[in-house]
């Protein structure tokens, strides 16, 4: 399966995904004290991704940079954000 | 060739790179639907946990909250995605908590209109008292399909909060019931449920109200509970942050950030 999925990246020229992660139990290999993500500031950047269903309305994308807009926020979109396979986002 | 395999690499590659990104600040996903949990084997843990970043949206993105929450204790929010409807009401907690860093309580709305008492957004307590814990929680369905893999965090003596859309009230009752037989509502030290939205009776002859089937699994646990909070697949909610401490008071149906979410 890891072998098919890698020459699958390779096809895809995407090699940003790890086929080898360690999985970590469920307790976490990392720290166990929250970790906080920076806050938010005006100027910063908003990665648009569509990990789950896929989207039908590109209007969706101008809407939702203009609401990034009205924050103060810049918008970046992920490379697969508009792909489609079936009710799946993203197939190319 | 595996085209699945092609889908689901592609979306947790859409991720994956969004952390490795220095460009990038904050990740917001567009919407919900299904297919986080088909990723989650593929997710960049380790570079997550180097380079922390906000990531928020609900529904089926539970799965991603919960599973980032349990692999490297990050911080994550159940809030407005893309195509959210972005209100004042909403946009305002994701301001306080995502830019300004505030902890503060968020309570349901206790407007009354022009009725002579309030009818709408009303809180219905299962079992009063306070009690603290992080937060914890998000879709029903998404995180009861979750059950018995690896991505859960640890529920122990946490807060779990809830909410679903679209399900038949019997199966409210199954996944509820999967989570007693997995010992998670056993071990929680509170219990929030947001909305129901579009849960009916579905077809068949009787039905048990949410409310009963709420009050069947969630009483006997005897700890702080409450059913009506602003989380859900409505347009009016809060922000809520996994992995926050909070103190939460079933009698108010209030939740109060005992620290900053983020840093």
């Amino acid at each position: 399966m890891s072998i098919t999925r890698r020459q699958i990246l390779q096809m895809v020229g995407t090699g940003l995904v790890a086929t080898q992660v360690p999985m970590a139990s469920a307790s976490g290999i990392f720290s166990k004290s929250a970790l906080k993500p920076p806050r938010l500031k005006p100027g910063d950047t908003v990665g648009l991704v569509n990990p789950a269903g896929a989207t039908f309305h590109p209007e969706d994308v101008v809407i939702a940079e203009e609401t990034f807009e009205a924050l103060e926020l810049k918008m970046k979109t992920g490379d697969h954000l508009m792909d489609r396979y079936g009710y799946l986002c993203c197939h190319r | 060739m595996d085209i699945s395999a092609v889908t689901d690499e592609a979306r947790a590659a859409d991720i994956n790179s969004m952390y490795s990104d220095p460009d990038v600040d904050a990740i917001i996903t567009l919407r919900g639907g299904w297919g986080c949990n088909r990723i989650l084997d593929l997710i960049d843990y380790k570079t997550i946990a180097k380079h922390p970043k906000i990531i928020m949206g609900y529904s089926d993105i539970t799965s991603l909250l919960l599973a980032l929450n349990a692999k490297t204790s990050l911080v994550t929010f159940h809030g407005p995605v893309g195509i959210s409807t972005w209100n004042e009401y909403s946009t305002d907690y994701v301001k306080r908590l995502l830019f300004e860093g505030q902890s503060f309580t968020m309570e349901n709305p206790t407007d009354k209109g022009d009725n002579l008492t309030q009818v709408k957004d009303r809180i219905l307590t299962i079992h009063g008292g306070q009690a603290q814990g992080k937060l914890l929680g998000g879709n029903l369905s998404v995180l009861t399909a979750m059950v018995g893999s690896d991505y859960l965090p640890d529920f122990k003596s946490n807060i779990l909060f809830l909410e679903e859309v679209g399900e038949d009230i019997y199966r409210v009752d199954r996944m509820l019931t999967q989570l007693k037989l997995a010992g998670i509502l056993g071990e929680i030290s509170g219990f929030i449920f947001g909305k129901c939205s579009r849960c009916d009776s579905g077809e068949s002859y009787g039905s048990l109200t949410l409310e009963e089937v709420l009050d069947d699994h969630i009483k006997p646990l005897g700890i702080p509970a409450w059913f009506g909070s602003m989380i859900g697949h409505i347009e009016d909610k809060f922000t809520i942050p996994l992995g926050v401490k909070a103190e939460i008071d079933a009698d108010k149906g209030s939740i109060k950030l005992l620290e900053a979410a983020v840093s």
